[in-house]
C-alpha cells in the first residue's frame, strides 16, 4: 500500500466535496469572490471540515497554497503561547499571492480553555488586516461567545448513508475491491457518518482481503474496540470496585483514552449489556450526570470513580 | 566518585539530543558555517561541541565565561587559530560558550571583535547560549544558523539515570528517581548532581525539605481523623498543613480499602467528586473562597459518608497512579511518535490518530502490510507489527 486511503482520496475542489452542499456553496461564493471571512467549522470529525479549510486554500492561492496556510491543532499538547508565537511568525510576512490575507486553520478549538480562547480573539483582531482565521471545533457551545460572534459559523452535519455509499463505491471501484451490500450497510453503522472512520476501516479490511464482507468489517471493528471497558462495567455491577477500578486505569492508560472517552465508551457498551432495560435507563442516567461532572470537574480518573461507585451500589 | 565526571558522555552516540538535531548542527559545522546552539541549561549544548569536534577529528579552541574576555583577550586566542592549520587534526572548531555572557566593561568590544572573527575565520565557529532572542546577539544572529535545543525530556533523562544507577548498583524507587527527574527540569547536570548527593550507603534516598517519610505520616494522622472518626472541628482542619492535590491522591487510593459497605464507597466517592468540581471553579474563576468548600467535602465529607465503626487497623497506602501515568508514557513513547508523523500527514491530531487511527493501522502491518507514503522508522515498523 503506497498511502493512507483517507490522504488519497480527500477531496481537492468544492466539486468533489461531497454531502455538505449547502455549505460548499456558499464558502465558494466566498472564495470567488476572495472575500473570505473569520469562519467557525462546527462538526463531528471526518465530516470536511479540514478537507473545506484546505480547499479553500488551494483555490484562493493555486500552487502557492500550502506558504500562504497555516494549520495548527489546539489539542496537540503546545500551549496556546506556542500557538501565538506561531501565528504571530507566519502573520509577520505578507500573503504572496494576489490575495490580501493569509489563512490560519486552527483545529479542534474545543481543547483551548477560556483563558486561551480569550488570547486567541485578541490575537485575531490584531492581525485582522493580513490573516483570516478558520477555526474548527466538534462542538460550537465551548467555544466562547465573543469569538464566535467574530466569526461565520457553519454546522457541519454526520454524512448521509446516502453520500458514505457514494465514497465508498468510489474507493472500492479504484482500489479493485469486491463489497456487497451488506458490507456497505455494516459499514455505514459502525462509522456513524464519519467519512475518516469509514476510509480507516475500509482499507484496514483490504489489507486482510481484497473482498470485504459484513463479518470482515464488523470483526475490525470488534478488534480494536478496548475491551476493558465492557469488562470493568460487568465487574462494577458485580460490586468488585477495586478490579473495576484497576481495568479502569488499564483502560485508559493502554489506550491513551481520556476521561471522556471512556465514558462514550461506557455508555455506548450499556446498551448492549444482558440487563433490563429499567437498569439500563438507570446507568445510562449516570452516565449522564458524571459525564457533566468530568466536564466541571477536575482529576477526571476520581469522576469515573464515583461512576463506578454508583454502578456498584445499582448491581447488587 | 563523581558521577557526573565518571559518566560524561564518550561521543556524540551518547548524547540525549535527538540525532538529527546533531547532524544538523555537524552538517553546518563541515560546511563551515557559524552556528548558534541555543537550549537551556544542562541540556547538552557545550558538550556537543566538545564531542562533535572529536567526531569530525577537530581541534578545539574555546573561550568561556570563566576567562577574561575582552577584545584583546579574544583576538589573542582566536587570532591565529582563523589562519593556521592544526598541526594533528584535521581542523579547528571555535567554541563560544555562554555567549550571551559576553557584556559589562571586562568583555568590551568582545562582540565586536566575535563579529570580525566570523568574517575573517576560515574555521568553523558554534556559539552556546540559552537565550539567543538576546538584543546584543542580533549581529552573530544575522550571521549565523541557528539550531534550537529542548529541554530534556523527562523520560528520556528517567531512562538515563536508570542506567546509570544500575552500572553503580545503587538501589533506588521509581518515585524518588522521578522526583530528582522533575526537580530539574530537563537539566542533566542537575539531575547527576542530586542523585549523586541523594545516595546513602547504596541506596537513593532524596529529600526534600520535609522528609518523605515524616510527610507519610503527617497524611497517615490526617486520613486517621477522617476515616475512623474524630472531633468534628479538628477534621474539617485535617489537611491544613498537607498539599490537598496529594490528599486527594490519598484519600482516592484508600477509600475502597477503608470503607467496606457499597453504600459508604459511593458517598464518599460523591464527595470526593465535588471537591474535583470546586477544584476546577477555583481555577475557572480565581475565585479562592471555593477553596472552604473543596477542603470541607475532602474531609468531612468524605468522613460522614462512613457509618461502620469497624476499627480498621492497616496502614494507609500512598496511591501508585501518578507512578502508573509516568510509566505508561513512557511505555508509549514510540506510539506516540508514530501517531505524530501520521497526525501530520493527515490533517489530524495526534490524540485523534493514538485513539481511532493507531489501532487500525496496527491491524494493517500486522497483516504483512506497510503504508509506504508514512515514511515510519525500522523500529516503529516493528513496533506496529507486534
Amino acid at each position: 500500500m503506497d498511502r493512507l486511503w483517507t490522504e488519497k482520496y480527500r477531496p481537492s475542489s468544492f466539486k468533489d466535496i461531497i454531502g455538505q452542499d449547502i455549505i460548499v456553496e456558499r464558502v465558494s461564493a466566498m472564495t470567488k469572490e476572495k472575500n473570505i471571512l473569520n469562519l467557525l467549522f462546527a462538526g463531528p470529525s471526518g465530516v470536511g471540515k479540514s478537507t473545506l479549510a484546505i480547499t479553500i486554500a488551494k483555490e484562493l492561492f493555486g500552487d502557492i497554497w500550502s506558504e500562504n496556510f497555516l494549520e495548527l491543532n489546539a489539542s496537540d499538547d503546545r500551549g496556546i503561547d506556542v500557538v501565538r508565537g506561531d501565528i504571530k511568525d507566519f502573520s509577520r510576512t505578507k500573503s504572496v499571492a494576489n490575495v490580501p490575507y493569509k489563512i490560519i486553520f486552527l483545529d479542534e478549538c474545543d481543547f483551548l480553555t477560556r483563558e486561551a480562547q480569550h488570547a486567541l480573539r485578541r490575537t485575531m483582531e490584531k492581525f485582522t488586516h493580513n490573516v483570516r482565521f478558520i477555526l474548527s471545533c466538534n462542538t460550537s457551545s465551548k467555544i466562547i461567545a465573543p469569538v464566535q460572534s467574530r466569526c461565520t459559523v457553519f454546522r457541519f452535519k454526520p454524512l448521509d448513508n446516502l453520500y458514505m455509499t457514494r465514497i465508498i463505491e468510489n474507493i472500492t471501484s479504484k482500489e479493485k475491491l469486491t463489497i456487497d451490500k451488506k458490507a456497505t450497510d455494516a459499514l455505514n453503522d459502525v462509522s456513524d457518518g464519519d467519512v475518516r472512520k469509514a476510509i480507516n476501516i475500509l482499507q484496514t479490511c483490504s489489507a486482510l482481503n481484497k473482498k470485504i464482507t459484513e463479518d470482515s468489517i464488523y470483526n475490525i471493528v470488534n478488534a480494536v474496540r478496548p475491551t476493558e471497558i465492557k469488562e470493568l462495567i460487568i465487574l462494577a455491577l458485580q460490586g468488585e470496585f477495586m478490579k473495576s477500578r484497576d481495568k479502569l486505569l488499564d483502560a485508559m492508560l493502554k489506550h491513551g483514552l481520556s476521561g471522556l472517552d471512556v465514558i462514550k465508551h461506557i455508555q455506548k457498551e450499556i446498551l448492549n449489556l444482558e440487563t433490563s432495560e429499567k437498569n439500563k435507563a438507570k446507568l445510562i442516567e449516570i452516565c449522564g450526570e458524571v459525564e457533566f461532572r468530568l466536564v466541571e470537574g477536575s482529576d477526571e480518573f476520581i469522576q469515573l470513580e464515583s461512576l463506578i461507585a454508583s454502578f456498584v451500589l445499582i448491581g447488587k | 566518585m563523581n558521577l557526573l565526571e565518571k559518566y560524561k558522555p564518550k561521543s556524540i552516540n551518547d548524547l540525549i539530543i535527538k540525532m538529527e538535531k546533531i547532524n544538523e548542527i555537524k552538517r553546518l559545522v563541515l560546511e563551515r558555517k557559524p552556528v548558534i546552539i541555543s537550549g537551556p541549561a544542562g541540556c547538552g549544548k557545550t558538550t556537543l561541541a566538545h564531542l562533535l569536534a572529536k567526531d569530525i577529528n577537530y581541534e578545539i579552541l574555546e573561550i568561556n565565561a570563566s576567562e577574561d574576555r575582552n577584545r584583546n583577550k579574544i583576538e589573542e586566542i582566536l587570532k591565529p587559530a582563523t589562519k593556521e592549520a592544526s598541526l594533528f587534526a584535521k581542523g579547528r572548531l571555535i567554541l563560544v560558550d555562554d555567549v550571551e555572557a559576553l557584556s559589562g566593561s571586562q568583555d568590551r568590544g568582545g562582540i565586536a571583535t566575535l563579529i570580525n572573527m566570523l568574517n575573517q575565520t576560515k574555521w568553523p565557529i558554534i556559539f552556546t547560549t540559552t537565550d539567543h532572542t538576546l538584543q546584543k546577539l542580533v549581529p552573530i544572529r544575522k550571521k549565523s544558523a541557528l539550531v534550537e535545543l529542548e529541554k530534556t525530556e523527562d523520560k528520556l533523562l528517567f531512562s538515563y539515570l536508570v542506567k546509570i544507577l544500575d552500572k553503580e548498583k545503587i538501589l533506588y524507587d521509581p518515585i524518588t528517581l522521578e522526583k530528582i527527574v522533575l526537580k530539574s527540569n530537563g537539566d542533566i547536570r542537575a539531575a547527576l548532581n542530586d542523585s549523586q548527593a541523594s545516595i546513602k550507603e547504596g541506596v537513593l534516598d532524596f529529600i526534600e525539605g520535609l522528609g518523605e517519610r515524616e510527610k507519610t505520616r503527617t497524611i497517615s494522622a490526617a486520613l486517621s481523623l477522617i476515616f475512623r472518626g474524630g472531633d468534628f472541628k479538628k477534621v474539617i482542619e485535617s489537611f491544613n498543613d498537607i498539599d490537598l492535590d496529594e490528599a486527594m491522591l490519598w484519600l482516592d487510593e484508600n477509600i475502597p480499602r477503608e470503607f467496606s459497605k457499597k453504600d459508604e464507597i459511593f458517598r464518599a466517592y460523591i464527595n470526593l467528586s465535588q471537591a474535583g468540581i470546586f477544584d476546577k471553579r477555583i481555577k475557572r474563576f480565581q475565585y479562592y473562597r471555593f477553596l472552604v468548600y473543596k477542603t470541607f467535602f475532602m474531609t468531612a465529607g468524605i468522613s460522614l459518608a462512613g457509618n461502620s465503626s469497624i476499627l480498621n487497623l492497616q496502614t494507609f497506602k500512598r496511591s501508585t497512579r501518578p507512578l502508573k501515568y509516568f510509566l505508561a508514557a513512557q511505555k508509549n513513547i514510540r506510539k506516540k511518535e508514530i501517531a505524530k508523523k501520521i497526525a501530520e500527514k493527515t490533517h489530524c491530531s495526534t490524540h485523534h490518530v493514538i485513539k481511532n487511527v493507531i489501532p487500525l493501522i496496527k491491524k494493517i502491518y500486522q497483516s504483512g502490510n506497510e503504508i509506504n507514503d508514512l515514511k515510519l522508522t525500522q523500529e516503529e515498523i516493528d513496533w506496529l507489527s507486534d
